[in-house]
Parts: structure tokens; sequence; C-alpha cells
């Protein structure tokens, strides 16, 4: 697995931990590994180097968990995203969007 | 007869085949063309013996990957199959995310929501002359809106139409909450590639149909007086609405927490 330390924040390159993005199974791994590092107070930046789409339930188990176990506020500025195209960048920021969307009306 | 066709005739052989029995084909009154068809597909030897009905990694002819038994555990490399195949074929410079997504999604929704038997089969083939990429994927469970009408009344709610439970299953954050991470997102994110690329969406479920249809953004439904058990999803997709692949240039870390 690859991961790079810069400081307090470490790096993970998504396809080291994961054979994909699709699924439930590879959400929760992503899942693990951002828990490993944010519950020790450390800020991680995922690195989404060949990675071709992503599903929601890809996305429901990883960052949607994460979300709902840390909050929004306590995450802030402490997951990073590099190498992502650029409709997988809307993805993301629209899934958070609907997450913080779904918190304020919860 | 196409792919349509050809993925809810599967799942039925696939019923008859697992219920113990013996799967043998006459070709008799077969026209020439549906034969050809289906043998492309490597339809007519999927239920031989010593045949893995979930592999899909066979020797590839014309513009047709081979009928393809939905295994769960196979979702990510069946569909890198499908996408290194038509970007190595003929879609060589668009961005094929919309494909995989969808697939993604449907294959999903087997997995969590369906309790088909027989799971899925899936068949994806491609019309250069006409940009036309199809998706047919077709299973044999409940029904997306007798899973839905399940989950109301398990919530204390009143049943509705099957039409209307369909409406409701595209809604963004609509879940029957059939694994706990679920949001309810998954046919809203197909609807949304569907109409990003002026494609054609329809899906069978129980007494109901749900259509998009191409270049038009509406969502129209009707009713079926009878019904169809299980879910059946055909998406015909337009490349030419496909964006072109983008190469990552740089690595600026972006926020969106």
């Amino acid at each position: 697995m690859q991961v790079m330390t810069t400081e307090n924040r470490k790096r993970i390159k998504l396809l080291s931990i994961v054979k994909g993005t699709y699924t439930n199974s590879e959400g929760s791994a992503l899942f693990k590994e951002l828990d490993k590092y944010l519950r020790q107070g450390q800020s991680v930046t995922i690195d989404f180097t060949d990675c071709h789409a992503l599903s929601s339930s890809f996305l429901n188990s990883s960052i949607g968990e994460i979300f709902m176990k840390y909050g929004y506020n306590s995450l802030k500025g402490r997951i990073g995203v590099v190498n992502a195209t650029k409709s997988q960048k809307k993805q993301i920021e629209d899934y958070i969007t609907y997450l913080k969307e779904e918190a304020v009306g919860s | 007869m196409n792919a349509w066709h050809a993925v809810s005739l599967a799942c039925l052989i696939e019923e008859y085949f697992i219920g113990g029995v013996k799967i043998e084909f006459q070709y008799t009154g077969v026209s020439e063309a549906i034969r050809s068809y289906l043998e492309k597909m490597s339809f007519f030897k999927h239920w031989e013996a010593g045949i893995d009905r979930n592999d899909f990694s066979k020797s590839l002819r014309e513009r047709m990957i081979h009928i393809w038994k939905v295994d769960c555990s196979r979702i990510q490399p069946y569909i890198d199959y499908v996408r290194e195949y038509y970007q190595g074929n003929f879609l060589v410079e668009q961005d094929l995310s919309p494909i995989s997504i969808v697939m993604a999604e449907i294959f999903n929704n087997i997995q969590d929501h369906s309790e088909s038997e027989v799971s899925g089969y899936c068949l994806i083939q491609y019309a250069p002359n006409k940009h036309e990429l199809q998706i047919s994927i077709c299973d044999f469970g409940v029904g997306i809106p007798h899973k839905i009408n399940a989950y109301r009344k398990s919530m204390g709610e009143k049943t509705i139409r099957h039409e209307k439970a369909l409406m409701e299953s595209v809604v963004k954050g609509y879940s029957t909450k059939s694994t706990p991470q679920n949001r309810g997102l998954g046919l809203d994110l197909v609807l949304s590639n569907v109409k990003a690329t002026n494609s054609s969406l329809i899906i069978v479920a129980n007494k109901a149909i749900l259509k998009v249809e191409m270049g038009n953004n509406e969502i129209l439904h009707e009713r079926m007086e009878k019904p169809f058990s299980g879910t059946h999803i055909h998406i015909k997709m337009d490349t030419t609405n496909f964006e072109k692949i983008e190469k990552v240039v740089g690595e600026e870390e972006e926020f969106f927490l």
C-alpha cells in the first residue's frame, strides 16, 4: 500500500487500497483507511490517479460514512483530492453538497 | 430480436436451468439473422456443461460483448473490460464514465435490492453507424415498485401505484434502505447520465414503465396491465455526446469538505 506523509497529512493512492471504485466493499476499504488517519488527528489527501468512475455505493460507503462519523465541521480542510478528473471532482462536490443538505434537513 | 429480448430470454432460460432443466436449442424455423445474432453473443453455448456463465473474458466478435450473467463479485473487472474494449476499438477519444457509472449503479441495485434468484443478465452492443451504444440489463427479482411498496408497508405507510413508485425510485434521495449506507442516489445517477448525454432510458418493472426519450429530458410513465416480475433497464446512449477524455494535468489539491 502506498501511503506518503507530509507532516500531518497522509496521502492515500486510491488504487493501491482498492481495485476499483464501484462497490460498497471498495468504499468500505477507503473508509477504513480514512478513519485510521483521521481518528489520530491527521489529514488525508486521496490520490485518484487512474481511477475511472465513481458509483454512489462507493461514495456512500467511504465519504458518506466518514461524514456521518465525524461531521462536516471536524472534517473541514482535512480531506483533499488530487489527480481527479473534472467529472470526478464534480461528482464528489455534488455528493458532498447532497450530504450537507441531508444533514441540515435531518 | 435485440438486446432487450436477449437478456430477458436469458433470465428465463437461467431460471429453468437453475431449477434443474436441461437446456437444448433447436434451430428449426429460426431465421439466419436471429441465429447469427445470438451466436455472436455466445448465447447458445451459455448453458453448456462446464461453461462459467459469469465469465466474460472470451473472444470478442464484431461489436458485441458476450452476454453476461451478472456476478456482483466481478463488477469491477467486467466494467473495466467493457470500457477497455470500446475505448480500444471504437470510442478511442471519448470519456466512457457514463457507461461505467450506469452499469455500476444497475449491478449494485441487483445485488442490494432485487432478490433475483437468477441474478441478472447484461448485454452491451454498439452500432458505430448510429453512434449508439445499447446497455440492456434484466433481473427476475421482486421489481422496484414491489420493493418500494414493501418498504412503505414496513414504515406503516400506504402502498402506491406501481408507476408512481417507479417515478419515486429515480428521485434523488429516495431509498428503501436495503443497505445501511444506501442514500437513494443510484437511479438518480443513472438518470442524470442519461440526460447529460441526451440518451434514452426505459425501465420496466412490475406493472409500470418509465421512459426518457432521446433528446427529451421529460420523464414519462405508463401502467402495464400484465406485470413483469423483475426489473429490466434498457439504455441507448448517443456516444457523440460523450465528453472527450480529459488528461489530468498538474497536481493541485482540492478540498470539498
